[in-house]
């Protein structure tokens, strides 16, 4: 089984924005959805600046925290490592999007429901390329398969010493001049999703249980003793 | 032949009290199947979105209708209500630590109470603050475009939180109400706004004594605890 990544070589990256509208014109996108994004940022005070881009999109977690939070399933890891969203099946509850610490997904307000990149799955699975590494003209983008050591993917993340966000299947490719600090953090689900999802949820199930188990022995009891007696 | 009944719920409070509790079961029922896997696999993708439609629409008199009924129809019961659930006494107390053994319909002594029993007063705090959680952390949620996203990732588990305490303590108010063999005579107070005066005297001494005593000087009520 493949797994599935991307490089990102930001020194080949021009911030042409054209990774954003290919994708946008292959899933259909309303304008304020955008599944890949590019970002610019300034280094240094005047006259001593430099600059340059950072795209973001889903950086399909190891471990995602959407799918965590999802309570149709609609989210989920496919065994390729790929993080979907079955269309049919999402409410539009937008846990996820609280969820994502990349800020990776978007609403659509007229279909209600929540979309990200996908990793073009549908195309990937005819052997073709994501829309944003077939038309970015820099070069920048290459997809494949991280447990192929022969793919191109794998020999450029070695060759190119390419930056891994830890607990992602994203890589980059920093500018010498970069901060890392202006990269996504590495992957870490935030207290808020932990919280809700390891207390909160079996904790009140645990009292919303003790309740009812509690009115279900008092029912009991009372019948077995016939009513009302210390009135 | 007919007991003598006593009025304890004017037709305002016990509007006030459905309107609450109608829109907080239908809440709870559209909601908690974000909570509940299975019953979400139960209810499907289509039944999730009526549901969410339901939930959002009921936001509205849940937020405002109660307060709307209350503070219009009957204002000084309610003053009184809300006083009698801040005042509490010794009484109170020894009636919370008694009142397991009663709800479970064991053998217990339980101390002479006023209109609203320690319970009810427990009761209506919980729903009173737990209505507040909830409708400040759903409006978060509703309007979560333009509010900051760490409020809306908090927001969440508070209003699962909110929602999984308040569902277990309707079902001991609902179970008490109907079901226990004691104080199920409540009920009749909140559809017919009246209750036997046998109840009364025994589930509420305190209060049936200002009854009788105080006669038309309702005034007196207030004193209570």
């Amino acid at each position: 089984m493949a797994k599935f990544g991307m490089l990102v070589d930001l020194t080949r990256c021009i911030g042409c924005h054209g990774c954003t509208v290919a994708c946008q014109a292959r899933w259909d996108l309303l304008p304020q959805v955008q599944f890949t994004k590019v970002h610019r940022y300034e280094v240094g005070t005047f006259p001593r600046v430099k600059g340059g881009v950072v795209t973001t999109q889903c950086m399909h977690c190891d471990d995602p925290p959407c799918a965590r939070v999802c309570p149709t399933g609609a989210t989920r890891k496919r065994a390729d490592g790929i993080v979907v969203v079955d269309e049919q099946e999402c409410i539009g509850c937008r846990y996820c999007q609280s969820a994502c610490p990349y800020d990776a997904r978007g609403f659509n307000p007229e279909r209600n429901i929540v979309q990200k990149c996908y990793f073009c799955y549908d195309f990937v699975e005819k052997g073709e390329k994501p829309a944003c590494v077939d038309t970015c003209m820099a070069g920048a983008r290459i997809f494949g398969d991280l447990e192929d050591k022969g793919s191109e993917l794998s020999r450029a993340i070695t060759a190119k010493k390419a930056v891994q966000i830890k607990g992602t299947s994203i890589f980059y490719v920093p500018p010498r001049n970069l901060d890392p600090s202006f990269l996504p953090p590495d992957l870490k689900e935030s207290s808020a999703v932990r919280i809700w999802q390891d207390i909160v949820h079996p904790g009140g199930k645990t009292v919303m249980g003790l309740a009812a188990g509690a009115v279900v022995a008092g029912l009991v009891i009372n019948n077995i003793k016939g009513g009302g007696n210390n009135a | 032949m007919p007991e003598e009944r006593v009025e304890r719920f004017n037709l305002a409070e016990r509007l006030g009290h459905w309107s609450h509790g109608i829109t907080f079961v239908v809440l709870l029922l559209t909601g908690s199947a974000l909570v509940f896997r299975s019953y979400a696999g139960l209810i499907g993708p289509g039944g999730l979105r009526l549901f969410r439609s339901i939930h959002h629409v009921m936001a509205y008199p849940f937020t405002f209708l109660t307060v709307i009924i209350l503070l219009l129809g009957t204002p000084r019961t309610a003053g009184q209500w809300l006083k009698e659930c801040l005042t509490w006494g010794r009484d109170d107390l020894r009636f919370i630590a008694a009142f397991p053994r009663e709800f479970f319909g064991l053998k217990v002594q339980l101390p002479e109470q006023g209109k609203f029993n320690a319970g009810e007063k427990l009761n209506s705090l919980l729903t009173i603050a737990g209505s507040i959680l909830m409708v400040v952390t759903g409006w978060i949620l509703l309007l979560r475009d333009s509010v900051a996203p760490a409020l809306v990732a908090w927001a969440l588990p508070l209003h699962s939180a909110g929602a999984l305490v308040m569902g277990g303590v309707i079902l001991g108010h609902i179970y008490l109400a109907l079901g226990h063999p004691n104080s199920r005579e409540s009920i009749n107070g909140m559809l017919s706004g009246k209750v036997s005066a046998r109840f009364a005297r025994e589930h509420h001494a305190r209060w049936y004594r200002e009854l009788k005593a105080g006669g038309n000087q309702g005034k007196k009520q207030q004193k209570i605890a």
